[in-house]
């Protein structure tokens, strides 16, 4: 899916409410800062 | 105008290690600047008496309002526009994005086409927020 939106918070946590059910393609800005919030939880069940 | 508001004994706030701080029953003068907020709660951009930065108050927590007959200090020089591009409410007043997504187990069902209300409904949302 492709859509042209405002790049907001609630964008992203829209976005991480999906969790492993969606990936963020492009923006790449948008993909690296999605990874680096999951990453972060992950690091709190480690 | 100045907002006097006084927190009754059901308002809590949560401190970052959890544990529950009464508001104090003292009322406080606070002066209102603009009105906001990126979801359903409506924050009140505010002054309190005495200091100069400016504080978010949900609407729901304000348990009583007076208005009183002083003038709000420093309103001219508050510009709500500049305020909001700022960033400082976290509305979408900057980039815009070609978002690319992919779904996986049919997470994004709903937003194939035909698009569902709910879908319709974000999509609206996404490019109506202050354009």
């Amino acid at each position: 899916m492709t859509v042209d939106v405002e790049h907001t918070e609630e964008l992203k946590w829209w976005i991480l409410g999906f969790g492993a059910k969606v990936a963020v393609l492009a923006p790449a800005s948008l993909r690296d800062e999605i990874e680096a919030e999951l990453d972060a939880a992950v690091l709190r069940y480690r | 105008m100045v907002i006097h508001s006084k927190s009754g004994d059901q308002i809590h706030y949560a401190t970052t290690d959890g544990d529950l701080v009464q508001e104090q029953e003292k009322p406080q003068t606070r002066s209102p600047f603009g009105l906001g907020g990126p979801g359903a709660v409506r924050y009140l951009i505010a002054r309190f008496e005495d200091y100069d930065n400016y504080r978010h108050l949900a609407l729901h927590r304000l348990s009583r309002v007076e208005i009183l007959d002083d003038p709000v200090q420093g309103m001219r020089a508050f510009d709500l526009n500049s305020y909001l591009r700022n960033g400082n409410m976290n509305l979408p007043y900057g980039e815009r994005i070609s978002l690319e997504l992919l779904f996986y187990d049919q997470a994004g069902a709903t937003f194939t086409k035909p698009l569902s209300i709910r879908a319709k409904s974000w999509l609206s949302m996404t490019r109506g927020l202050l354009k």
